[in-house]
């Protein structure tokens, strides 16, 4: 039988006659090669994820090409944990589910022919996910948020802030301009010798440091603005450096840091503030790699506090990047009988009103 | 029972489907630019369509490793072994250099790969193809193309004909010409190109004598194992690793042989 007959008419068993549906994820749009087996979106039976942290710290951030080439060695490794882990096979799963973008294309590119040739092989459906869908979904997998709400997604990739109505159509409202906050991190953090990955470096450095040591540059851009821009912050900070070094004074690492963490968390307030504002709503997830930060974690849960809003922030290892909020977001679509067909491909950019 | 072979490392994307006494079924190549990731998977439930197959039938993969595009090489690579690991079958690696220069079998001489591998290099090897034999006499690697016309007239015989083929092929004859020895060089095929029924020629046999049956713990063997052979360093990482060893050894770009491929070829011969 044709794939396309064979998954049908599993989707449409599946669909009426299971009390449960679980789904294989694959996650491989960047540094991570990840597997996990998701119950119903929201319960997590297993979650792999094959880290290559160690792989790209000697070059101070991610190689597209290394990172391809690790993706391939570990993809089936990963899908083959994440099914033990679950204690289920192939056969026993009702779904498979992959990242099919945005993000690195050669990466991308790894977990789509996997997943593709997993479906076909297996005669299961196919949804390919956006990537920020996952990250927004993985709130369904440690807290009840339902949405309608509100979210902002801090990583090395994104910076976006996204409305996310009840009937799970996803709405940018603003988006960073240059780099990615998680890239500024790594970016100073390399600048002050701290290693790779930024985000824990700095927060690890600033600890001591005091934060009103330099007023590093807010960039808020125009008045209504919900955009970012880190890059004249990661300038000022370089330019900081140079001077310090030129006038033969030592570097204040930790106060730098601060400053620098501090610069970050402000706008990053702020814009969420006006977002919760604007879209007069009263949850406010927060998402991505950065969310890790207790410093930028602390400082939403005051201002949303105030505010009167709710703040929901993932588990952690839900928020850097894992295949269990692929299976989450996968299952939205499931249940829509949005369903993806083998000429499925990854893209680099992939625009989040479409996912 | 059926084998499958796959490879997407050059412009072609390329499957053919066999049984285990080397009969080919079917053999589809296409040359859709950028299309491999979109096309490979449909392509193969055409294929098995067409021959009124299933995925169920097959009893082994055979994958074009490379070398070739980064990109490309992983799409297929990618699916070969997931393929193997999903169906329990095992996975056979078979060097796309090899493939490309088996099509050339019939021929008398040697047969020559040069597929353009960026600042003046080559991937390519040697074959010999004589009287039905078939056989490897310098294994694939990057090579700087401008060089290796001297090694390659060490390698000939006198007289004896040197087949190219390959994006760098013209390029090759221009450089090589001048090399005492080599009298006859004839550019066969001015593209790189891999057909996957001369994969599955070059990787049957030796599975054929493998498979002894998904019962004996075949399942998904060398899966997780299967990788390109890229035969070239990421860029980051060669950079790296010069920078590591001080700067003693800048010289050329380290040449990556890959030795397991020659056993890979083993079957070629037909002594
Ligand atoms: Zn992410």
């Amino acid at each position: 039988m044709r794939w396309s007959e064979a998954m049908r008419v599993r989707y449409e068993r599946d669909a009426k006659a299971c009390d449960r549906i679980d789904i294989l994820a694959l996650e491989s749009s960047c540094d991570e090669t990840a597997a996990a087996v998701i119950r119903d979106g929201r319960i997590v039976l297993s979650s792999v994820v094959a880290s290559q942290i160690s792989s790209h710290q000697r070059f101070g951030g991610v190689v597209p090409e290394v990172a391809s080439r690790a993706h391939v060695e570990q993809v089936t490794v990963v899908i083959e944990q994440a099914l033990a882990d679950a204690q289920l096979t192939l056969g026993d799963v009702h779904a498979i589910a992959v990242t099919r973008g945005p993000g690195l294309i050669g990466a991308l590119f790894v977990g789509v022919t996997a997943a593709k040739t997993l479906a076909q092989a297996s005669g299961l459906p196919l949804i390919g996910v956006h990537h920020l869908a996952g990250h927004l979904y993985a709130a369904a997998l440690s807290q009840d948020a339902e949405p309608p709400l509100l979210a902002l997604v801090v990583s090395g990739g994104h910076t976006e802030l996204l409305y996310v109505s009840a009937q799970g159509t996803i709405e940018q409202l603003g988006k960073t301009r240059d780099d990615a906050a998680g890239e500024a991190y790594d970016k100073v953090a390399r600048a002050l010798g701290l290693g790779y990955p930024g985000g824990p470096a700095i927060q690890d450095a600033a600890a001591g440091g005091d934060p009103a040591f330099i007023r590093f540059p807010r960039a808020l851009l125009e008045e209504d603005s919900l955009d970012f821009s880190f890059s004249g912050l990661k300038s000022a900070v370089m330019l900081h450096l140079d001077r310090e070094r030129k006038a033969g004074r030592s570097i204040r690492v930790a106060d730098v840091a601060a400053s620098f963490q501090s610069a970050v968390t402000d706008v990053l307030e702020k814009k969420a503030l006006l977002a919760l504002v604007r879209t007069g709503q009263q949850t406010l997830l927060l998402a991505g790699g950065v969310a890790a930060n207790a410093h930028l974690r602390a400082r939403l849960q005051t201002a949303c506090d105030d505010a009167g809003a709710r703040l929901i922030v993932p588990e952690l290892r839900f928020c850097t990047d894992n295949a269990a909020m692929i299976g989450a977001a996968a299952y939205v679509r499931y249940k829509q009988g949005k369903l993806d067909d083998l000429t499925l491909t990854a893209q680099a950019s992939l625009p989040i009103d479409q996912w | 029972m059926a084998l499958l072979a796959i490879d997407t490392a050059t412009t072609t994307l390329s499957l053919a489907l066999g049984d285990r006494a080397g009969h080919v079924l079917a053999a589809w190549t296409t040359r859709v630019a950028r299309m491999h990731a979109t096309l490979l998977n449909p392509l193969i439930d055409e294929m098995l369509a067409a021959l009124n197959m299933d995925l169920s039938d097959l009893e082994g993969v055979i994958a074009g490793v490379g070398p070739g595009s980064y990109t490309g090489v992983r799409i297929g690579v990618t699916a070969a072994k997931t393929l193997a690991f999903a169906l329990g079958i095992p996975v056979l690696p078979v060097s796309s250099l090899a493939a490309a220069a088996y099509s050339l079998r019939c021929c008398t001489g040697l047969v020559v790969p040069v597929w353009d591998a960026r600042r003046g290099a080559v991937y390519t090897a040697v074959y010999r193809s004589q009287h039905g034999h078939f056989s490897q006499l310098a294994a694939d690697a990057r090579r700087d193309l401008a060089a290796f016309g001297e090694t390659l007239s060490t390698i000939a015989d006198d007289g004896e004909t040197v087949y190219l083929l390959g994006d760098s092929a013209l390029q090759a004859q221009r450089e090589w010409q001048e090399q005492s020895g080599l009298t006859r060089i004839i550019v066969y095929g001015e593209t790189t190109e891999v057909r996957a029924e001369d994969l599955f020629a070059l990787g049957c046999e030796r599975f054929a004598q493998r498979l002894p049956g998904r019962e004996e713990g075949s399942h998904g063997e060398n899966a997780n194992a299967l990788v390109p052979r890229y035969l070239q360093l990421a860029e980051a990482e060669a950079r790296w690793l010069q920078k590591e060893r001080g700067s003693e050894d800048d010289g050329p770009e380290r040449t990556i042989i890959s030795p397991d491929d020659r056993s890979g070829h083993r079957s070629c011969h037909a002594d």
